[in-house]
């Protein structure tokens, strides 16, 4: 079990010094405290070509038109990410800080592992 | 593939007929002439996208080439400091007299000789210094010319909320104009503005005297942030043009003892912010009349905090250009629950209807009407009916029991979901579709957010329908050309537990199977209408699209449109296109108020197409350098006639590209 404050984006950000993006929200969303759950972890190895293609068919109908992109820089190459976080920012959504919705109300947490896959895939963590 | 094309209603001998009497009536209206000037950004203050041109035909365009290409100045800024990447290049310049004034995303003006692309001046407001504006950063889609006599001016609104006047000849501020040759926008609303909050993307209208500046506010919908109990409000501010003097306030919402404050329940005009207007206004210098399209109040989604029908969000408001009393309204989305803004400024049009004549004001929405009034009186034109639609679930929540549905013209894009309209290219898509579509709740047009499964499949999504790209219209025909697109968003409602609102909203673009859209195609089209019947004469796909897609490329399909907004501009003969480019957002800026984005860097479809603009066949196409990100417009320069294309931006150079076309 992790307790993250808000900005999950923002946050996956300040990990990718690349970006140059500062993202810190000087006015943020309430300070209110969420808590997200990875589940204890991925069920299947994230390499797992079946669940990459899995993950990439349901990135590409609710992640990418209009936010992410169907070639999604912020995730091409990205280094340093931490798998759980990314599935409990999926899981929880932008909270505040982004638009994001929350996906754990529609996938399980199988195929929001699938989801992790997909974008570990796509980058170097 | 041709089969989305609807009708060729209109032979020529009857279009020939239609011509002479709408010649003989449009010549009145500030349209634009056969001067070769493109003097406003939607090509005149009617908000037509057109220019007179002989000689730019079908078989001109088999030729077309790019003339020049001209670098911003925001290029060099941001090298220097990354924090400083723009959005997309949304701006479209001016031409006037064969010399082209742009703006760019950070809000510098440029004029540049309209036959080279050589930079003959620049001024730079330093509008970055502060950081990015909200929404989307760095975005500015135009500015303003305004003369009398020698006097030559370029107004321009500014990303960090200020209206600034320039001498046209040299580019330096009118130092008598407001201070020192600008005004702060922030000022003058009826309470303190966080500078942060607000912003100028589209140009300013000068209607007489009058200049009146459009303004975008931070929208929950870019970027999640919630809006403020005292959020800004959505007041309309206006200025003498020759002084910069505040000449009037149009309070939106309206205040106590104004016009439609009945219309908001529990005082909630006294707090509720937004409704403002972000797109640009239209205007009848000869009724004296401004048009300007309100969009939705705080927050987009959710209005328990403010019952009622909430005027003016969602209306087109028609005031007097001298004092700004209010003429007419029409509300077009009662208390607004799907950010379905007025996205663009009105097309004004002398129509013949039934042998009558109206000067008629129409309006393009998200949704996919076309409303159409009588612009002196705001009389419908057709008849507009309100129908029930689906009520909201969300608790608290108290939706609009109808919404108002215009009879003629039909609209021009699929409204509301059904299993049918899921794509069926291929069984094994449509079956991907069907798991896809029940991720959410859906309904006919109108149907409001949910808190359940991933929310409500909104169709047309929150960008539209029609877009801020807005329509194209031929004075001499009265036909009226509308890019529209069919990209749906889900909105989903979440519990708040600390926030001013009890709930607020969160979407997402939904895509389909495989990488495709989930609806059938066309994906965008054009949809031509004949506005003196009010009947549509084809619809065309914008764009070829992924016809090369792995899923449906032995279907060997001709065209099925891009999925997403096309820009447009109109001569006699040739309808220009340039579908947008894509990106994908990396993140927010430093300052917390706008998401940030990375252009593509293999962009599949960079290109401009020629469309015969009586019958919609494609003749002619060019490969850009880029993607168009923002409105075309055309002009002539010693006896060349160009398009220009906004192309770059976000991780890109923003640059215009001037392509020749005769």
């Amino acid at each position: 079990m992790q307790t993250y404050r808000l900005l999950p984006f923002a946050l996956t950000l300040l990990a990718a010094p690349a970006l140059a993006f500062n993202a810190v929200l000087p006015e943020a969303a309430p300070a209110q405290e969420v808590v997200a759950d990875a589940a204890g972890g991925p069920p299947f190895d994230l390499t797992d070509k079946a669940r990459v293609a899995a993950g990439k068919a349901r990135y590409q109908s609710g992640c990418a038109d209009f936010c992410h992109g169907h070639q999604p820089a912020l995730f091409i190459d990205r280094q340093g990410l931490d798998p759980d976080y990314v599935y409990n920012t999926i899981r929880e959504g932008g909270r505040g800080a982004t638009p994001m919705p929350p996906w754990g109300d529609v996938f399980s947490p199988e195929e929001i592992w699938e989801l992790v896959a997909y974008l570990k895939s796509l980058g170097q963590w | 593939m041709k089969k989305s094309r609807t009708s060729r209603a209109h032979p020529t001998g009857v279009r020939g007929a239609l011509c002479l009497t709408a010649l003989l009536t449009a010549m009145s209206m500030a349209f634009a002439g056969d001067d070769g000037n493109w003097t406003e950004y939607t090509g005149d203050k009617a908000g037509s996208r057109y220019l007179a041109s002989k000689g730019v035909t079908a078989e001109s365009v088999k030729s077309m080439k790019v003339a020049w290409r001209w670098s911003m100045p925001d290029n060099a800024v941001a090298a220097d400091n990354a924090e400083l990447r723009t959005w997309v290049n949304e701006s479209t310049p001016l031409a006037i007299d064969g010399i082209l004034y742009s703006t760019s995303p950070m809000s510098t003006v440029s004029a540049i000789d309209g036959q080279t692309g050589k930079t003959l001046w620049t001024y730079d407001p330093q509008a970055y210094k502060d950081g990015t504006p909200p929404n989307l950063g760095f975005i500015n889609r135009g500015l303003t010319y305004w003369a009398d006599g020698e006097d030559k001016r370029i107004i321009v609104g500014t990303g960090d909320g200020y209206l600034i006047a320039l001498d046209a000849k040299n580019g330096k501020p009118i130092e008598s104009w407001g201070e020192k040759g600008r005004v702060d926008l922030t000022k003058g609303m009826r309470r303190q503005v966080d500078r942060s909050l607000i912003a100028v993307t589209s140009p300013p209208i000068v209607c007489g005297d009058t200049v009146v500046p459009s303004i975008a506010v931070l929208d929950s919908f870019a970027i999640g942030r919630q809006p403020m109990k005292y959020h800004p409000p959505g007041d309309v501010q206006a200025f003498d043009v020759r002084t910069g003097k505040r000449v009037w306030i149009f309070e939106q919402p309206p205040q106590k003892g104004q016009a439609g404050n009945e219309t908001w329940e529990d005082e909630s005009w006294k707090t509720t912010g937004s409704g403002n207007m972000w797109a640009r206004p239209g205007c009848d210098e000869e009724l004296g009349l401004v048009y300007l399209p309100f969009s939705t109040p705080t927050n987009d989604f959710y209005g328990g905090h403010r019952k009622g029908d909430g005027l003016f969000g969602e209306s087109l408001v028609a005031v007097n250009a001298k004092s700004g009393k209010l003429a007419w309204y029409y509300q077009m989305v009662r208390h607004g629950l799907w950010d379905y803004d007025l996205p663009t400024a009105p097309n004004l049009m002398d129509l013949t209807v039934n042998g009558k004549k109206i000067k008629a004001v129409a309006q393009v929405t998200k949704q996919g009407f076309v409303f159409t009034f009588d612009r002196a009186t705001g009389k419908p034109v057709w008849p507009i009916e309100d129908r029930p639609v689906p009520q909201s679930t969300v608790p608290g929540e108290r939706s609009a029991a109808t919404q108002p549905h215009p009879t003629v013209p039909a609209p021009f894009v699929q409204q509301g979901v059904t299993e049918d309209d899921l794509i069926d290219l291929t069984p094994k898509l449509k079956e991907e579709a069907k798991k896809i579509l029940a991720r959410y709740n859906y309904g006919p047009l109108y149907t409001p957010p949910t808190l359940d499964k991933a929310g409500t499949l909104q169709v047309p999504g929150v960008l539209g329908g029609a877009s801020w790209a807005g329509a194209a219209h031929n004075p001499k025909t009265n036909v009226l050309y509308v890019p529209s697109f069919t990209i749906p968003f889900g909105i989903k409602i979440k519990k708040e537990n600390a926030s001013v609102y009890d709930y607020t909203g969160t979407w997402a673009g939904v895509g389909g199977p495989q990488g495709l859209p989930l609806f059938k195609p066309p994906f965008s089209t054009v949809t031509a209408i004949d506005m003196n019947t009010g009947k549509h004469l084809w619809q065309i796909p914008a764009g070829k699209g992924p016809v090369d897609h792995p899923a449906i490329k032995d279907l060997k399909l001709d065209r099925v449109g891009v999925p997403r907004e096309s820009f447009i501009a109109l001569t006699d003969e040739i309808l220009f296109l340039a579908p947008e480019g894509t990106h994908g957002v990396i993140g927010l800026s430093s300052r917390g108020n706008a998401l940030i984005t990375q252009i593509s860097l293999e962009e599949k479809e960079p290109y401009l197409y020629a469309h015969d603009a009586r019958t919609g066949d494609l003749v002619g196409e060019l490969r850009l350098p880029g993607a168009a990100f923002g409105a075309l417009m055309t002009y002539r320069a010693g006896d060349k006639q160009y398009v220009v294309v906004p192309i770059g931006g976000a991780g890109l150079p923003a640059e215009l590209v001037a392509v020749q076309v005769n």
